[in-house]
């Protein structure tokens, strides 16, 4: 297939002076899944990030194109609009906002965007109980403030809930198997492998090879010194679990 | 410029004709109010010990004139619109710049035992009343306000009633020249009874430089409860200097909830007194403030009875060039023992030329005693912010989500869901931009 859905390239970007991604090449295509690997510090973060949009980092070289969109140039609720959705590693709290007034702005400004009118309560309602049962998430965490008092389960698949919600075309998540214990990084997983079609794409931000047996990647990178030093089938995934990053690092620093 | 000397020069070449006009009652306080001034001398000025962001004489120099021949302004029969909170209904009535005006039905629609009226008229009927002020005698706004008030709205809820209707005082300004209201309202609350009271305080025009000195007086009785909301929602050339006062007896409880949306200058005071045991004060306080706006509150709250709880909540969120202030003194007087204070001050600055000023202070003469106090201002939570724009809700919507949520616990004291829900939708439109006032009052806008 060639259509390309993201391609990102060359990309360099840092935060507070400090550079932290040295020149990230990536291109996914619709239908594929693509794990990032890499030690602490590597920039996996980061590059999330800077693909969301967080203002925190600056971007000081390179380019990314989504869908034929300069997606650097967006803000970051235009990405999410135009199909970029961001698991977050750690879901903000937002007490006071309540998680159906939460998710109802968000649907009713993607809906705006593309001139459609808001959702109507009950079609509003509809779409939140169906997309809560992919991820068996509680009712009750509707009427509670966002991920206040969540558990950290809970919160991760709230991401997932959202990212139901929202349907993207690429998603980005970033270390969703922190804090996970088995269960729930089996129903996170499960979420994530049902909202998979052919034509959306997936980046899969993870430290440990644990969620790749539920979540089956395509391509494996390993992220290292904020630059993409090795890339290959799933099978890396496995030699870096049974071999750790120092074989990279090595490999690298000797270079 | 001493602006205080034009009020005593004022007052004492009109005393004759503003106490013709107004009842003997209010008459007989104005000799200790007018000493009051001659001895203060001047009003407070910004840098006087609590007076970190405003000055009263500032406030009080324009020569705004004042109605004492009681001219009758026409009541114009659009004024005659309820700001009706939904589904449950509101006694109302109307101060029109600083007259009485009874609304149509409001009489026939007071359940017994529930008094609503002019306070011109309640100081003939019940002189007893008036004898003596719960406002501080000694305050310069109150003795402003008691050299000049002649009218006003008067309140009494009879033993035991529990009116479960919000009254409401909508008060307005209607002239097309500048004017001073000195308004008072008088509130009595008998024993056992309980009452929701609720003022609006707008503007008809909007470009004319108004100045409302208003003092509020309520007495709670034994067990008796009082619910009092105040929502300022004027423009920026309405000044507001309000001094609110009360005195509790044993087992009573008073909310009180300030919501001061739009004004140009504001002074709030708050003197909330116990006189005796298990007395329970809530205070409640929220301002959002842009452009050049100008808005302080002080609460001076003194526990000198045991078993009394007092609990402050104040936050502002300020955007522009808006400046606060807050000042809370709660002193725990020896022999309070068991008292339990509690005072909270939060502040969101949503632009860099915003200010704040936040004092809030605890003086303890007592060992037995559960109190708190604190005080904290920043700015919007970026990671909370960033969180939400990932999920496609625009910048703009998602800090008025955030800002929202930071006024939740301060609305969420008001008991009655629907005025609740309306105040937070007021909140929502203000944080707009738009100029909002009670659906009612767009309603008779139209």
């Amino acid at each position: 297939m060639d259509e390309i859905l993201l391609k990102v390239d060359d990309l360099r970007a840092g935060i507070e002076g400090k550079e932290i991604l040295r020149g990230i090449n990536l291109t996914v295509r619709p239908g594929e899944v693509h794990a990032i690997m890499g030690p602490n510090g590597s920039g996996k973060s980061t590059l999330s990030g800077v693909l969301a949009g967080n203002p925190r980092f600056t971007v000081t070289g390179g380019s990314a194109d989504f869908h034929g969109l300069d997606l650097l140039a967006l803000s970051p609720e235009d990405r999410s609009h135009e199909g970029l959705f961001l698991s977050f590693q750690y879901p903000v709290e937002i007490p006071g906002v309540s998680m159906v007034n939460f998710m109802r702005a968000a649907v009713n400004a993607k809906r705006k965007y593309f001139n459609e009118p808001p959702l109507t309560a009950g079609d509003f309602l509809k779409l939140m109980r169906q997309k809560r049962e992919i991820v068996e998430l509680d009712n009750k965490l509707a009427s509670r403030s966002v991920n206040e008092g969540f558990s950290g389960g809970e919160k991760k698949r709230n991401e997932i809930f959202q990212m139901a919600v929202l349907e993207p075309r690429l998603s980005i998540l970033d270390e969703t198997d922190s804090g996970l214990d088995i269960d729930a990084l089996r129903i996170v997983a499960s979420g994530v492998n049902k909202l998979k079609t052919d034509r959306n794409a997936t980046i899969v931000i993870t430290h440990y090879q644990r969620l790749l047996d539920y979540i089956r990647p395509d391509f494996v990178h390993i992220l290292y010194k904020g630059r993409i030093v090795h890339s290959g089938g799933p099978e890396l995934a496995l030699e870096l679990e049974e071999k750790g990053y120092d074989w990279i690092k090595e490999q690298v620093d000797n270079a | 410029m001493n602006s205080l000397n034009q009020y005593i020069d004022l007052f004492e070449g009109q005393r004759a004709t503003i106490e013709r006009n107004a009842p003997v009652a209010l008459n007989r306080l104005r000799q200790q109010a007018l000493d009051t001034l001659k001895s203060v001398g001047r009003l407070p000025e910004r840098g006087d010990e609590g007076f970190d962001r405003i000055s009263l004489n500032d406030m009080f120099a324009p020569d705004y004139g004042l109605n004492i021949t009681r001219v009758a302004f026409p009541a114009d029969p659009r004024t005659a619109f309820s700001c009706d909170v939904p589904s449950v209904g509101t006694l109302s009535c109307m101060v029109v710049n600083d007259t009485f005006v009874s609304t149509p039905g409001l009489e026939g629609s007071l359940p017994e035992g529930v008094e609503v009226m002019s306070l011109a008229e309640a100081a003939e009927l019940y002189p007893g009343l008036f004898a003596e002020q719960v406002a501080p005698a000694d305050n310069p706004l109150v003795a402003l306000n008691t050299l000049f008030v002649q009218d006003g709205v008067f309140i009494r809820v009879r033993e035991g009633v529990q009116l479960e209707k919000p009254i409401q005082i909508l008060s307005l300004f209607n002239t097309s020249q500048p004017l001073m209201a000195a308004r008072r309202i008088r509130i009595v609350i008998e024993d056992g009874a309980k009452a929701t009271v609720l003022v609006c305080d707008h503007p008809r025009v909007q470009e004319v430089d108004y100045l409302a000195c208003r003092v509020t007086e309520a007495t709670v009785g034994r067990n008796a409860s009082l619910d009092f909301y105040d929502l300022e929602e004027a423009t920026v050339r309405t000044r507001r200097a309000s001094v609110f006062a009360s005195g509790q007896m044993e087992g009573s409880s008073l909310n009180l909830c300030g919501i001061f949306l739009n004004g140009g200058m504001t002074r709030n005071e708050f003197y909330p007194r116990h006189l005796a045991e298990h007395c329970s004060t809530r205070l409640g306080g929220m301002v959002i403030g842009g452009g050049a706006q100008i808005i302080d509150n002080a609460v001076f709250l003194t526990h000198d009875h045991p078993r009394c709880t007092s609990d402050q909540l104040f936050k502002y969120a300020l955007f522009d060039s808006a400046q606060g202030s807050f000042e809370g003194m709660v002193k725990v007087e020896e022999g309070a023992d068991f008292t339990e204070a509690h005072q909270t001050n939060r502040n969101l600055l949503a632009s860099p030329d915003a200010r704040m000023h936040a004092m809030p202070q605890l003086v303890i003469y007592c060992d037995e005693v559960k109190a708190s106090h604190g005080s904290a201002t920043g700015q919007l939570d970026e990671n909370a912010l960033f969180y939400m724009r990932s999920r496609g809700i625009p910048e703009a919507e998602a800090r008025m989500m955030l800002i929202n949520a930071f006024m939740t616990d301060v609305l969420d004291a008001i008991a009655l869901d629907p005025l609740r829900d309306r105040l937070h939708h007021l909140v929502d439109r203000r944080l707009r931009g738009c100029e909002s006032m009670c659906s009612g009052c767009e309603a008779a806008n139209n």
